[in-house]
């Protein structure tokens, strides 16, 4: 066997390095932990201007009003809208408050036992078409523009599907329509597994069983790595802040009503309806084909949630004829809190916006 | 006297009792005995009727009748002719415990050959990023044991006025036992990236150090390792051995889940408070009630408009000829419905809602400043407006239809 030189003396050195700034860093973290940490979310000003049962509209309203048509946010049913606002410049809505966009956006608050039976047309031609009326009504306008994330880009393409004349211009953001792909892991669990069962047990699907459920897509980065990225900052004031402020958004889940979990896991997860034009949503038949308006459609290309095999077929099986694709290098989340997508995202759509704001 | 001499005062005394009547019990015992087998009767002397009355010493008194028809039953059992019966029922008795003893003692033998082979085969599964071998046999052998030795016990029949709730109780300990399964085998799948992770790493780590390489710097390590482990579980998250253990788990958490909610009813029923079940028909009910409010609040809506239209053109109608207004509609109807409805219909395409719930309201304190734009924008009122939320507060007069929706 050859010589072997391992160098023993900087190995021991780098242990006692790393003891010392170890040591250090817990002295510093006292502080941090124990001292004034600002970790509120959401708090770019807004009022609540509609209420229906437990879904609130919230309103923002920008110093200078740059488009004519408002422009509603429809957010998922998991998790919470207050992603988009999570932090001062660090929020899609400053930027769209910034860049002279008028915002609602629609806060689904927390499913009871009795919302239950809620459907996804419940949703989709209750809640977010009284919501729609009403910005119309408000605003004097025939129609708005719409924005939807993740499932709430679902229920967005299947509301300008049913309600063409309602809706300017659709932008759909990590929006799954082709749920026939093995590239997601929630693809392959929520084929393969009987999930919607949950839905009938526990009344509504608990938020926290669905976040167990996210968390166990990457356990090693989620689970482990996350907390040891955060040991090693922990002195750090601003990243300690920014950590928690995103714990409180990423834990704060609400459930989910029964009969919208149990038919979105067979007619769209299992069934494959939405992109072959064949969901039935109240009776009537979610024809693509009938969307007309322009279109533009993000999705991350390492989104682990939503793969870009879910969302880049939307585009081609709709009617429009101005549509774009936009495909970004990062994941889920990252569209709308990393700092890089922060100076592209939401300023795109506004451009996009404006420039169809005839 | 202090407290604890007379603590000891007082259990000398229950000791004393208590083997006074031990001594009584035995002494009677031993009198039925003697008396050359012949069933002379057991008694506790001090517990007659005569020295107690009726009501007193009950409870000695049914033990001496239940002592002494016990005694009977020995002595005809152990009476000449019954003799060779009485020994038969003995041997076959015992024969039938042995076999059933044997039996287990077989099953649990294989249950263990079958853990020792699995765990054998587990150790054999090293392969890196290779989860489809994985070998759950010692779950699955677990189980097998569980349902051919103890789930017979839990399922038997259950008699009498409780039966239904034994039965519960019964399945609850099943359902949990096998859910708890699943869960510990899904646990266990989750142990298997790390275990495939560490070994990865150490034949690195003996390679590298042939090579006279090894890390300085610990964060390198831990990287090499997070990542090493993020492979390993991405490929145990997408195997089918995965997928097939997480739908047993979830298969099994439903079943488990619906029985606990069932036996929670009986309790929730028994306290007089309402169950899940009663209240989830009440909710279907509100439910359904609020979806056929908002179609008929459409309905009225609809109608609304098309009365206000037809209203409207027979005014305008009238007046030229100056035809009283209350006269006019008659004739015109079939028209003034046309126009109505096409008016209505405008109107509704423009602003109606759809609504499908009750509780509906606009909070927005500029009420008023937007109910002036609203009326800005649109030429002509319509009744289709006073079901936009904000507009309800400012003076929606329908009575029943705020009566609803509140």
């Amino acid at each position: 066997m050859s010589e072997v030189k391992i160098p023993v003396d900087l190995i021991l050195k780098n242990i006692e390095e790393d003891r010392k700034k170890t040591r250090d860093r817990l002295k510093k973290a006292s502080a941090v932990l124990t001292g004034d940490l600002d970790t509120a979310i959401s708090t770019t000003p807004h009022e609540v201007v509609y209420q229906e049962d437990r879904v609130k509209l919230k309103h923002y309203r920008p110093d200078k009003l740059r488009l004519k048509t408002p422009l509603l946010v429809i957010y998922a049913l998991i998790n919470r809208e207050t992603m988009l606002d999570l932090q001062p410049r660090r929020s899609v809505v400053e930027t769209f408050l910034a860049e002279g966009v008028e915002l609602f956006m629609i806060d689904w608050g927390y499913p009871t036992r009795k919302d239950q039976f809620q459907t996804i047309g419940d949703h989709v031609n209750g809640y977010i078409g009284n919501i729609v009326d009403f910005i119309r009504s408000t605003k004097g306008v025939e129609q708005i523009n719409i924005m939807g994330i993740c499932m709430g880009g679902v229920f967005s393409i299947i509301y300008t599907a049913l309600h063409p004349e309602k809706v300017k211009n659709l932008v759909t953001t990590v929006t799954p329509t082709n749920f026939d792909t093995d590239k997601g892991l929630l693809n392959v669990w929520m084929k393969q597994t009987g999930a919607e069962v949950l839905g009938d047990v526990y009344a509504n699907m608990p938020g926290d069983v669905m976040n167990l459920g996210f968390l166990l897509l990457n356990p090693a980065r989620l689970m482990i790595d996350k907390y040891v990225g955060f040991l090693q900052n922990i002195d750090n004031k601003s990243f300690v802040e920014n950590f928690i402020r995103m714990e409180k958004w990423i834990f704060d889940s609400p459930d989910v009503p029964a009969a919208t979990f149990k038919q979105f896991i067979v007619d769209l997860y299992k069934k494959n309806l939405l992109i072959q034009s064949q969901l039935v949503i109240d009776g009537e038949r979610v024809d693509l084909e009938k969307i007309k308006v322009p279109v533009l459609n993000f999705y991350g290309r390492f989104d682990h949630l939503v793969p870009p095999e879910a969302c880049d077929q939307f585009t081609q099986k709709i009617g429009s004829t101005d549509k774009e694709d936009v495909c970004f290098d990062t994941g889920h989340i990252g569209i709308y809190v990393s700092s890089k997508y922060q100076r592209e995202f939401a300023p795109k759509i506004a451009g996009w916006l404006a420039a169809r704001d005839n | 006297m202090s407290d604890s001499s007379r603590q000891e005062n007082d259990i000398n005394r229950l000791m004393q009792s208590w083997a006074d009547s031990a001594l009584q019990f035995w002494k009677s015992a031993g009198a039925g005995q003697v008396k050359g087998g012949e069933p002379t009767g057991f008694s506790f002397p001090f517990a007659t009727e005569e020295a107690g009355g009726e009501d007193k010493f009950r409870t000695y008194r049914t033990w001496e009748t239940a002592l002494n028809n016990l005694t009977s039953l020995w002595q005809l059992m152990a009476a000449p002719q019954n003799q060779e019966a009485t020994l038969k029922s003995a041997g076959s008795f015992s024969e039938t415990m042995f076999q059933a003893a044997a039996e287990s003692l077989e099953n649990f033998t294989e249950f263990q050959n079958q853990l020792i082979r699995s765990a054998a085969k587990i150790h054999d599964h090293t392969t890196s990023y290779n989860l489809e071998d994985l070998d759950h046999g010692a779950f699955e052998s677990f189980r097998e044991l569980y349902r051919s030795e103890i789930q017979k016990y839990l399922f038997m029949p259950k008699l009498g006025l409780p039966r239904e709730f034994h039965e519960q109780l019964s399945q609850l300990a099943d359902r949990s036992t096998l859910f708890y399964s699943h869960l510990v085998e899904l646990l266990y799948l989750f142990s298997v990236p790390f275990e495939k992770t560490n070994r990865m790493l150490q034949r690195q780590t003996k390679l590298n150090l042939e090579k006279g390489e090894f890390y300085t710097d610990a964060k390198q390590a831990y990287n090499d390792w997070v990542k090493v482990l993020e492979g390993n579980f991405m490929e145990l998250l997408k195997s089918s051995e995965y997928t097939g253990v997480l739908n047993e788990t979830i298969n099994a958490l439903a079943a488990y889940k619906r029985i606990k909610n069932d036996v929670i009813e009986v309790f929730t029923k028994d306290l007089q408070i309402p169950t899940n079940k009663e209240m989830d028909e009440v909710y279907r009910d509100l439910y359904q009630m609020k979806k056929t409010i908002g179609e008929l609040s459409r309905k009225v809506t609809s109608l609304e408009g098309q009365l206000a239209a037809a209203q409207q053109t027979a005014a305008k109608q009238s007046v030229p000829e100056h035809t009283p207004p209350q006269q006019a509609p008659s004739k015109q109807v079939p028209t003034d419905q046309a126009s109505g409805a096409k008016t209505a219909t405008a109107a509704k395409q423009a602003i109606a809602p759809k609504q499908t719930s009750v509780r509906k309201k606009a909070l927005a304190p500029k009420q008023e400043a937007a109910g002036k734009q609203r009326a800005a924008a649109k030429p002509r009122p319509s009744p289709a407006k006073k079901k936009i939320g904000i507009d309800r507060g400012a003076g929606n007069t329908n009575s029943t239809d705020r009566e609803v929706k509140e």
